[in-house]
């Protein structure tokens, strides 16, 4: 074996080693690349089936928004008739007892028609810059003899350097009180009963977050992505309407924000909003 | 007796209303558009008008604003669905005395029929 060879097979051996250190290099970076390809195409899916479900539920609310109405109309003169009947003073105590119930029943289809009947646009007048540490504050104030009664414990931060932000106070008020009261009942019969609330500003820019957590028995994964769908309830029949979350979802939206909702750690479920800082008039 | 008019496309809310405010004691027209009700405001001059805010053809506001040429001191009370409060507002600012909701409460309609009355003859 002469020097060259050898000093040749040496070559061959640096060479190999350079070739499988690059090699690796390019895998690594090929790796790398198809993490952010997989994240990126992660992101977009979620997107797509965000707008999917946006676009979704915005023409149920048009649609609902038009038949609550519709039914306005007989339900009133249902209701007026209802009315004149009970105000005549031959009926026999069952006739009466009958049209009592007929009036209850009744009431049932008025609120469920309120209910959808507040997707019509959110009128410019009713938006002011409010302090979610107030809007907040408030349905805490108004919620806590329910929560004191139900045993569960509030676990409050708020972030010191929010800024104010532009809502239909009514109806963002109306969102923290539906998520909070299902929140409420989820933890029902549950021995640690918690209910986190706090506020930052969004990882996404100019937007500020609220996130309320609880540690009830969570959402079903397989239920995830129907909970704002409108009649969708877990809740034993005649205990609710299945409108809550919707209309929560399209209050959120009519505020050009966002709502969704994840299980959490403490087995409970989170819900997360995220408002704008600055409104832009929806079209 | 005062005069009451109503105004609703739906015959059973006239109906209805007839019946009631009759009741009362009231002389209860009615008119099933907004057309007709100008016509009957000439016609009747009633104290009180009723108007629903969603009718076809003339909306209840144009209604309302040729009721208001025709006599500008009737009382019209505008009938809403919830989801118009805020034309119902618009209404206040064009001349309406009042608005109520549907479903109606009768006898929330009665007070207000007899505070505006009270007002308009005292």
């Amino acid at each position: 074996m002469d020097r060259d060879n050898v000093s040749g097979g040496s070559l061959d051996i640096d060479q190999l080693k350079k070739y499988a250190q690059d090699l690796a290099k390019v895998y690594k970076s090929e790796r790398e690349k198809r993490r952010e390809l997989e994240a990126a195409y992660q992101e977009l899916q979620q997107t797509k089936d965000m707008l999917v479900q946006s676009e979704k539920l915005a023409a149920v609310g048009r649609l609902t928004a038009g038949v609550a109405h519709e039914i306005l109309n007989p339900v009133n003169i249902i209701s007026m008739r209802l009315q004149l009947l009970k105000m005549t003073e031959d009926f026999s105590d069952q006739a009466r007892e009958a049209i009592s119930i007929c009036k209850n029943q009744l009431n049932r289809i008025i609120q469920i028609t309120k209910d959808l009947g507040q997707f019509s646009r959110i009128h410019e007048k009713q938006i002011t810059t409010c302090d979610l540490k107030e809007v907040i504050g408030y349905i805490l104030g108004l919620g806590a003899p329910q929560l004191k009664k139900e045993g569960v414990k509030t676990d409050v931060e708020y972030h010191p350097d929010l800024p104010l932000i532009p809502l239909d106070k009514n109806r963002i008020e109306q969102v923290i009180l539906n998520i909070i009261s299902n929140a409420t009942t989820a933890m029902a019969g549950q021995k640690t009963k918690v209910l986190r609330i706090r506020t930052k500003l969004a990882a996404s820019e100019g937007h500020v977050q609220i996130l309320i957590s609880d540690t009830g028995t969570g959402i079903d994964e397989g239920d995830m992505n129907r909970i704002f769908d409108p009649f969708f309830t877990t809740k034993e029949p005649g205990q609710g309407t299945g409108l809550g979350l919707f209309i929560s979802y399209n209050i959120i939206q009519d505020h050009g924000g966002r709502i969704w909702a994840e299980n959490n750690g403490w087995g409970g479920a989170s819900f997360f909003i995220e408002l704008p800082v600055i409104r832009r008039v929806q079209s | 007796m005062e005069r009451i008019l109503v105004v609703d496309d739906e015959v059973e809310v006239c109906n209805a209303l007839r019946e009631f405010l009759g009741s009362k004691g009231y002389e209860v027209h009615t008119a099933l558009d907004g057309s007709t009700a100008i016509s009957k405001v000439k016609e009747v001059r009633p104290h009180i008008v009723l108007l629903d805010i969603i009718m076809p053809g003339m909306s209840g506001i144009d209604t309302l604003k040729g009721i208001k040429e025709v006599d500008p001191r009737v009382g019209v009370i505008m009938v809403t669905a919830v989801a118009d409060q805020e034309v119902a507002k618009r209404a206040i600012g064009l001349g309406a005395y009042d608005y109520i909701t549907k479903p109606m409460d009768l006898n929330y309609l009665e007070t207000v029929v007899i505070v505006k009355i009270i007002d308009l003859l005292g």
